[in-house]
């Protein structure tokens, strides 16, 4: 190889090398402090979890009507797994006025519901969706008949305009979980 | 010139992957989102250095340059263009780098896909996929370099191995490298999850198509593999269980294996510790069977102390055993099941029985795979095991597997009543009892009799499955019935995907069945005109034919194959031979094949005599061969229809990223 050959390749191998690494290091070279990872996963694991729940509720319900399991065992089974939905609900409602975003979306739906109280329209208008299961699974069977009722009123789904009960945390139509209302707001 | 540039390049993108694993492992620990983000970037810059260089040796290939020793022994001046680009797999150097190329390109897209939703595991999985990368960067750096020269200029190359140059040759090892290399991906998901205790069911769902995608390439190259043998190698078989056709099975089968138990882990949230290891023993089989390849160990231990890169595995290979074992060992409490499996009569026993059988076979082969060398060291002579011990072994494991394969989808999880048992087994058993009444007609052997019966076992279990389904959905939501089967495979794609690629194998096993038991064969020397009878054909020789190819002479014997009851002619076959003029003294066959459904008639070439006046052929009537392809191909649809995302999950993911982040904020991370 001639001298002028090496010195190419050299200088063509640093540049390319040279541009990679930069690359690769830059982002150590930004000024300021490093944040933190974000710590979501307890919410996407929650997530998914929920989801595969829902998706077994789903698949128990099609093994039933398919012959697959005797009625016995889908009676237990599924009132087992609407258990465990639930609970994973709740955790998921607990954890998402977290997020900043959420909160805003949870101001605009409690804005909304005064509107709704203060002029009985029986009709919301569906704002943001915070969340919607395509699974629909009527859930309102299980929650408990507390007479803790917050007040003598109509409650709508954000999402559907259904009617929603009163101690529901959850549409009994859509899934959609319903924000509770502030009793002092109320009082 | 530029090939040096090739060479600096890989030691750039080297040291870079080490640097990768290093901010990807520390990020990690630490939580530092500049140290994670480096470690992404580390990554797409080795990404694009390695492609750099594969485009270097590309065009080495394709512009003839000699001087480079990989080019000079793979690739010839006359050699069609087809073939050069091939060649970059062609040999040991070319296809390091190019499963190199093929890591890298998994590592981009898996890391941009999930760079969001996993915050957590990403600088691990990042670190682990890197360092995967820097093994084989250290491979190509050290001892396998493809941009080594000769010295000289060599007027002309060697030539591509002449059994290579096929069709199905140059797509089976892009298909096998896809599937092999990206088993990388779930086992870096395992580790990441290992490292950073997140052991709940996260890194399950992520890596589920992630398992899905190589596992069908995986299967798809297998198979191709077999066709490569069937038309290319010229001894009337697909499968010989020889080491290199295991090293690519062994990874298949505790991959299907790990494909199945995820499924129990996301329903039941048991089987966590076994997941984890069958997903690490898929990667450590991968990492295998590069290695038995690539190293020649298996050929002769003599062979492996002559290997460059057998050291470098060999030390890659134990780093991986030691390292896993040692993290597996610390997280074994936060490795607890969930809850217990409730009956035997369930879904999940089923496939806990499958995982059993799985892993039997694997060991199974893993042991005759192996057992030459054993008997080498330890005895000082070569004892091979052939096809008998895997066929005797693994035949019987294999009627289990379809047995449950046919059982598992009828069980409900976690019970099954007797009521249900029998409303749901009663037809595939009579299905099963109806081939084997069938079968038994054709010949009075009981094996194959009753491998038929369990395949008709499977295939009435998945019609029933399909026409319950389809039933259940019309009645629920008054949907006709392409409606409802359309429906099946979009809100349950997973299930009913999974039901095809069961099919799928079933029409595989037909054919392993067919060629096991009922194949025919003769060996025969025609003279001209002459014939000669077999299996209700008659074939009629014809005289020879020459012709010239840009790199070889082909010798074609022409026979013409008459149906003996009817004295129709059906068509005549091109049995051929290839000479090669860089390797004449190794020429290569072309089957003469007419393919039907119901068997294949295959005639070789062997010889000739006194210019073509004589030729001697050897004929096989192979039944059910066609079904095997078939297969392949359903495989391919199922598994496409498995990894689809469903309606609901697609927008939930969309949703997932932007109610945790707000829009717009995951992309300033």
């Amino acid at each position: 190889m001639s001298d002028a050959s090496l010195w190419l390749t050299t200088l063509l191998a640093a540049i390319i090398s040279l541009l990679a690494i930069f690359y690769a290091v830059s982002p150590l070279l930004k000024p300021g402090k490093a944040t933190l990872v974000l710590d979501d996963d307890k919410f996407t694991e929650l997530l998914g979890r929920k989801d595969a729940t829902l998706q077994a509720i789903k698949d128990l319900e099609f093994d039933y009507r398919v012959g697959k399991i005797s009625h016995e065992d889908f009676q237990r089974l599924d009132q087992r797994l609407r258990r465990q939905a639930i609970s994973l609900l709740q955790q998921l409602e607990k954890m998402a006025p977290a997020t900043s975003t959420l909160d805003e979306q949870l101001e605009t739906i409690i804005a909304q519901f005064r509107k709704t109280i203060t002029t009985e329209t029986p009709v919301a208008e569906p704002v943001a969706t915070v969340r919607e299961t395509e699974m629909q699974p009527d859930i309102s069977t299980e929650s408990s008949t507390d007479a803790q009722v917050t007040a003598q009123m109509t409650r709508f789904c954000v999402t559907c305009g259904k009617p929603v009960g009163a101690e529901h945390k959850f549409c009994a139509h859509c899934g959609t979980p319903v924000a509770q209302p502030d009793p002092a707001s109320l009082a | 010139m530029i090939f040096n540039v090739g060479y600096l390049i890989l030691i750039t993108a080297m040291l870079l992957t080490a640097f990768g694993v290093v901010v990807g492992f520390w990020g990690g620990q630490t939580r530092n989102a500049k140290l994670a983000a480096s470690s992404f970037n580390a990554l797409y810059a080795t990404a694009v250095l390695v492609a750099i260089a594969s485009i270097i040796l590309w065009y080495g290939l394709l512009t003839d340059q000699f001087q480079l020793t990989y080019v000079w022994n793979h690739s010839e001046r006359a050699l069609p263009l087809f073939y050069k680009f091939a060649a970059l797999w062609g040999g040991q150097a070319g296809s390091l780098l190019f499963w190199t190329l093929i890591l890298s390109v998994y590592s981009v897209i898996v890391a941009v896909g999930n760079r969001e939703q996993h915050q957590r595991l990403m600088p691990y999985v990042n670190a682990v996929l890197m360092g995967t990368t820097f093994f084989f960067l250290t491979l190509l750096v050290f001892a396998a370099n493809p941009f080594a020269q000769v010295g000289f200029l060599p007027p002309d190359g060697r030539g591509l191995n002449p059994l290579l140059q096929n069709y199905w040759m140059v797509i089976h090892p892009v298909m096998l490298y896809l599937g092999y290399v990206g088993m990388s991906v779930p086992f870096a998901f395992a580790v990441a999850a290992l490292i950073s205790k997140k052991l709940d069911n996260e890194w399950v769902r992520s890596v589920r198509r992630w398992t899905l995608i190589p596992w069908m390439f995986l299967s798809v190259g297998i198979i191709m593999g077999s066709q490569w043998a069937y038309m290319e190698l010229g001894w009337g078989g697909y499968w010989a269980w020889d080491p290199v056709e295991n090293a690519s099975f062994l990874p298949w089968l505790t991959g299907t294996a790990f494909l199945h138990s995820v499924i129990i882990q996301e329903q039941r949230g048991i089987l966590k510790i076994w997941n984890i290891i069958l997903i690490w023993l898929t990667y450590f089989l991968v990492i295998l069977g590069t290695f038995t390849t690539r190293s020649g160990i298996i050929e002769s231990v003599h062979s492996f102390a002559r290997s460059d890169v057998g050291p470098f595995f060999l030390t890659f290979m134990v780093i991986i055993l030691f390292g896993f074992l040692v993290l597996l060992f610390k997280r074994l409490p936060l490795l607890k099941d969930d809850q217990t499996i409730d009956s035997y009569a369930s879904r999940e026993a089923a496939f806990l029985a499958n995982n059993w059988i799985f892993t039997a076979i694997a060991f199974a082969t893993l042991w005759g795979t192996f057992f030459p060398m054993f008997s080498e060291i330890f005895t000082g002579d070569r004892i091979s095991v052939a096809a008998p011990f895997f066929n005797k072994v693994n035949g019987p494991l294999f009627l289990i597997l379809f047995v449950l394969m046919g059982a598992g989808p009828l069980l409900g999880w976690r019970h099954t009543s007797v009521e249900s048992f029998r409303k749901q087994f009663t037809w595939p058993v009579a299905g099963a009892l109806v081939v084997a009444a069938g079968a038994s007609f054709i010949s009075r052997n009981i094996y194959p009799i009753i491998g038929l019966a369990a395949c008709g076992f499977v295939t009435a279990t998945i019609v029933q499955e399909y026409v319950r389904g389809i039933l259940a959905r019309r009645s629920a939501n008054n949907e006709n019935a392409v409606v409802a089967m359309g429906n099946l495979y979009r809100r349950n794609g997973r299930r009913y995907g999974g039901y095809l690629v069961h099919l799928a194998i079933v029409m595989i096993g037909v054919a392993v069945v067919g060629n096991e038991f009922y194949q025919q064969t003769t060996h025969v020397t025609l003279a001209q005109g002459e014939s000669v009878e077999i299996g209700g054909y008659e074939l009629v020789y014809t005289g020879l034919i020459s012709r010239e190819a840009s790199n070889r002479s082909e010798i074609v014997a022409p026979v013409m194959v008459y149906d003996s009851a009817s004295g129709r002619l059906l068509t005549t076959l091109q049995p051929q031979r290839n000479i090669y003029y860089k390797n004449p003294d190794a020429p290569t066959s072309e089957v003469g094949l007419r393919m039907t459904p119901v068997e294949d008639v295959y005639v070789l070439l062997n010889g000739w005599d006194s210019g073509g006046e004589i030729a001697t052929f050897t004929i096989y009537i192979n039944p059910l061969t066609l079904w095997m392809w078939l297969g392949g191909i359903v495989l391919v649809i199922g598994t496409l229809i498995a990894v689809w995302p469903h309606p609901s999950a697609r927008r939930a993911s969309e949703r997932a990223t932007e109610v945790v982040y707000g829009p717009g904020v995951g992309a300033s991370v």
